[in-house]
């Protein structure tokens, strides 16, 4: 009865660890642990069961999976790129459809601002209107008037032997022009 | 590492994908006995292994070349296979519970198979008392042979957590062991003993 009350309180450390240490022990280490075995219990069980498992681990064959393995994951492999795929194809229509929406939710509220400006002053927007085509009649008037007096320099500078020769080097291009675009189409028409 | 094998790698590292898959056939072994020693189920196990190549397969390009690739694979599994458990105690199963799928052994001696598959059964059962982590530990350093520094690396683990966590973890199985009760029946067995006698 009091030896096992002795054996419980008598300390375990550093036999225990020494028991349960993968490392080799010093000579006078190993002794200690063989004097303390003999007399303590505890570390005696703990040390036999520790061998055991230690020899099931060692005698445990390792487990190998079924035939196959590599062919299952190239298809897994496959499978995966393909939902990868959708998933990226998911993400850019979600991202495109996005920017779509953001830009056509500010075009609406520009849109939306003006409009709201044109009811708001009608007559002050007209006016602007009509301002900015009177604008662009006159610039086109100017441009017309410009060209007018280009044309009336150049017929006062160049002599009608140059007309001739100015529309027969016109008339020549044109004619180059149009045989070259002719043979482009028969070669195109061979190749195909 | 051998030469072929060394080639297999860079090839892969340059995004050939044959021959990863040649790496596949090379290192399913070890993958898988961990993905299965882990957790405890040959269908999880085959699911954790084909994740475990995915995995490494979508981050070649972060594999650092200096490090060992087995134990880089082995890695990843084991993270894998522990996150695995730990979201597996949300439903929690009773060992027994849990469905087993026997391992044959292809030789014809009936004896040595069951004798065999009852020693797996039981190193499954011892240790899936441990954690997560102790567990990955114990596999890393019994199955793989690997050192402190490579578990420590492999488990994101410091060297003295690794070996504070392998004593920890050799007491617990010492403690599991001596209270199975298959424990007197297999070990008062003789060798080519039957079970049955």
């Amino acid at each position: 009865m009091n030896q096992p009350r002795r054996e419980r309180k008598m300390s375990h450390q550093p036999f225990e660890s020494w028991l349960l240490s993968n490392e080799p022990l010093a000579p006078g280490q190993d002794q200690a642990l063989q004097v303390h075995l003999k007399s303590c219990k505890t570390c005696l069980q703990l040390s036999i069961d520790w061998a055991e498992v230690k020899q099931l681990f060692i005698s445990a064959s390792p487990l190998k999976p079924s035939k196959g393995f590599t062919a299952r994951w190239q298809a897994r492999l496959a499978l995966d790129n393909l939902k990868e795929k959708r998933r990226r194809q998911i993400r850019q229509s979600v991202l495109v459809f996005l920017i779509n929406a953001v830009g056509a939710m500010t075009l609406f509220f520009y849109f939306t601002f003006r409009l709201y400006q044109t009811i708001e002053t009608p007559v002050e927007v007209l006016l602007v209107g009509i301002d900015r085509l009177t604008s662009i009649l006159h610039f086109i008037k100017a441009i017309q008037e410009i060209l007018a007096a280009i044309l009336l320099v150049l017929t006062s500078i160049i002599p009608p032997e140059g007309w001739v020769i100015l529309s027969t080097a016109a008339g020549l291009l044109s004619l180059v022009w149009i045989v070259s675009l002719h043979r482009l189409m028969i070669q195109r028409r061979i190749t195909s | 590492m051998q030469e072929v094998e060394k080639l297999w790698l860079s090839r892969a590292l340059k995004g050939d994908a044959d021959a990863f898959g040649r790496l596949v056939e090379t290192f399913q072994g070890p993958v898988h006995n961990l993905c299965h020693r882990m957790l405890s189920d040959p269908a999880e196990a085959e699911d954790a292994s084909q994740e475990t190549f995915l995995r490494a397969y979508r981050s070649l390009g972060r594999y650092d070349v200096t490090r060992s690739f087995s134990t880089w694979l082995l890695s990843i599994a084991a993270h894998f296979c522990i996150d695995q458990i730990r979201r597996r105690r949300m439903t929690i199963v009773p060992f027994e519970d849990l469905p087993y799928e026997e391992v044959r052994d292809p030789s014809p001696n009936p004896e040595a198979e069951v004798s065999a598959w009852e020693d797996q059964k039981m190193v499954e059962s011892l240790l899936a008392a441990l954690n997560p982590t102790d567990r990955a530990s114990i596999i890393m350093y019994y199955w793989y042979d690997l050192s402190y520094e490579e578990i420590a690396s492999a488990l994101s683990l410091t060297t003295s957590a690794v070996k504070s966590r392998l004593h920890r973890a050799r007491k617990e199985l010492a403690s599991t062991w001596k209270d199975k009760p298959r424990h007197e029946s297999a070990t008062a067995r003789e060798k080519n003993e039957s079970p049955a006698f």
